[in-house]
């Protein structure tokens, strides 16, 4: 049985094709909207962008808006051998021939004119309906950098289109292997820009990004023992958090104001929070059982967590004060590394099946919902990170070998290879950017 | 004395062998002729006529013309856009709406060689395009267009 189907089928998006230009109403919008029964990806066609000056920088801009809108799972983008219009074609409604664009399949034509200046490049960016024979978006975008521009078109489709912000210039930190030890890499969010910001001989394990993304809390064994650091982007200084444990898997609470993390002591692990600093530890569970991996829901009132206090490792919820535990798993006997979504509805984590396969799954808050996401993908599909809008997820997976990076729609049906190479580990989907 | 299978009792037939007792493959362009009178408006192609059964109003698939001069267009009217031949193939397998349809209407010229027709077709279908319909005049009817070939 595969869950993930019937969650392609559940996460939707309706087309309201009443459309208008982006100064009218609103309300009559194309409108991508939630959770509808019969989601179809929407046709869309990204025409060969015309250029000011730079063809080669048109054409990747036009090729990185294509990968992401294909990649999110919300769009079935059309293949560009495919068109029929006149690479040449101008951008207004005016000069279009909406028929040969119909005639390739598309509902909705993205088009822009990409010119560099001084200071990087700009797109004069057109949304256009193509059943409606009309232009339903006119922007003007800047960007420094070409693949920049892309991700921002891009993300512009997205909220036309959902009402939503995209998340194309948002960032992925994961950990990888190296040959005598691990990195903490940072990824643009297509997993193209791969930047190295420790490079370290001991274990480092599970980043977490402060909620305003200027920091990542890593579990480093930097001292002999896991404890919590914290690696600064502005000063690329690497500090540790004094908890008075030895402590792994931080996380940090929506508004930045408190860290939860898994505290060893003995023979068991508990839930615990501090403040930033590592003052004001206070502990959460009293188990004499494993409880750890907490991770914050977004209101910052309650947290998930992983317990082995029923036999066998469950997710459980509880207050942000320890209080009111519950258990919500009750399926399976090895659910771990449990994400609450920035959305509030799920809870993404990883579960072993009695193959000893362990894959990617989504759970309703309340326990009732439970959905796969891989199957029969390799032996090991673990670590999902949620994307700020909650609409998509990141995951490693060893279908071709190596832990390779992926993403994927909540339902799986769309999954994509973004980084791979050297073994990948934990990755973690920053927040939305600052600007 | 329940029906059971085992212990040399006697064998239920409750259980058939479903295995496939026929696994051919068919590979199969349906072909079929319609009249069009009005709805479709291809490049000026001077179609045959025949009794055809007409096509309905509501239906409009993807045109490919085929003009006296063997060259290929893809769409209706003004906006039809010429294809290379050795393109062809590459473009119907990369359109999203012919790839969902499966079908597409032909508009040939009526005093082209058979052969180029029938290559056209093999095209189509290696292309993935299960249905072909030919498009011809009603009898007595008029040219697609006035501009026509005629």
């Amino acid at each position: 049985m595969r869950f993930a189907r019937l969650t392609a089928a559940c996460l939707a998006l309706t087309l309201a094709l009443a459309t208008a230009t982006a100064a009218a109403a609103s309300a009559d919008r194309p409108r991508v909207v939630v959770d509808a029964p019969d989601f179809h990806p929407l046709p869309i066609a990204v025409a060969s962008f015309l250029a000011g000056g730079d063809a080669r920088a048109a054409a990747e801009v036009a090729g990185v808006v294509r990968a992401d809108l294909a990649r999110c799972g919300l769009f079935e983008v059309l293949d560009p051998r495919s068109f029929l219009a006149d690479p040449g074609e101008g951008l207004a409604a005016a000069s279009i021939k909406f028929s040969r664009w119909a005639d390739v399949g598309a509902d909705g034509l993205v088009k822009a004119r990409v010119s560099k200046g001084p200071g990087g490049f700009s797109a004069d960016l057109r949304i256009l309906d193509v059943r409606a024979g009309r232009e339903v978006l006119a922007l003007t975008l800047p960007a420094t950098e070409a693949r920049d521009l892309g991700h921002r078109i891009a993300d512009e489709v997205v909220r036309h289109y959902t009402g939503e912000p995209g998340i194309f210039r948002t960032r992925i930190a994961a950990i990888r292997r190296t040959r005598d030890g691990r990195e903490l890499v940072v990824f643009d969010a297509d997993g193209q820009n791969a930047r190295v910001l420790l490079s370290e001989k001991a274990l480092l394990l599970m980043p977490a990004w402060h909620p305003r993304g200027g920091e990542l809390l890593v579990t480093s064994y930097r001292s002999g023992i896991p404890e919590l650091w914290r690696y600064r982007f502005s000063d690329k200084s690497f500090r540790r958090v004094n908890t008075g444990h030895a402590s792994m898997g931080g996380s940090w609470s929506p508004d930045g104001s408190r860290i939860a993390f898994t505290a060893i002591d003995g023979n068991g692990t508990d839930v615990w929070t501090c403040n930033p600093d590592g003052r004001g530890a206070r502990r959460l569970t009293t188990s004499s059982a494993l409880d750890l991996s907490p991770s914050w829901s977004p209101d910052g009132k309650k947290l998930v967590f992983v317990s082995d206090r029923a036999g066998t490792p469950q997710l459980y919820v509880m207050n942000a004060d320890g209080s009111q535990q519950r258990r919500i798993t009750f399926q399976g006997s090895y659910n771990q590394t449990p994400q609450w979504s920035p959305r509030g509805d799920l809870i993404a984590f990883t579960a072993r099946d009695e193959r000893r396969v362990f894959d990617v799954f989504t759970i309703s808050v309340d326990g009732g919902r439970i959905q796969r996401l891989t199957q029969d993908q390799g032996r090991t599909n673990e670590e999902p990170s949620w994307a700020p809008n909650g609409r998509m997820l990141a995951f490693t997976s060893d279908r071709s070998g190596t832990p390779q990076l992926l993403v994927a729609d909540p339902g799986g049906d769309r999954q994509t290879v973004i980084a791979s190479g050297a073994e990948l580990m934990t990755p973690a989907w920053g927040p939305f950017p600052a600007d | 004395m329940a029906l059971s299978s085992s212990g040399g009792g006697r064998t239920t037939l409750t259980d058939i062998n479903i295995t496939p007792l026929v696994d051919v493959m068919l590979v199969l362009l349906i072909v079929f002729m319609v009249t069009a009178p009005l709805i479709q408006q291809g490049v000026a192609v001077d179609l045959p006529e025949t009794r055809a059964k007409a096509i309905d109003a509501e239906e409009q698939k993807l045109v490919l013309s085929v003009k006296l001069d063997r060259s290929l267009w893809l769409g209706a009217g003004d906006d039809a856009v010429r294809i290379p031949a050795d393109r062809l193939e590459e473009v119907l397998r990369a359109n999203a709406r012919v790839q969902k349809e499966k079908e597409l209407f032909l508009m040939a010229d009526k005093a082209l060689p058979y052969g180029v027709v029938v290559d056209v077709m093999a095209t189509v279908q290696r292309a993935g395009i299960t249905g072909v319909g030919m498009i011809t005049n009603p009898p007595g009817g008029k040219p697609r267009r006035a501009d026509g070939a005629r």
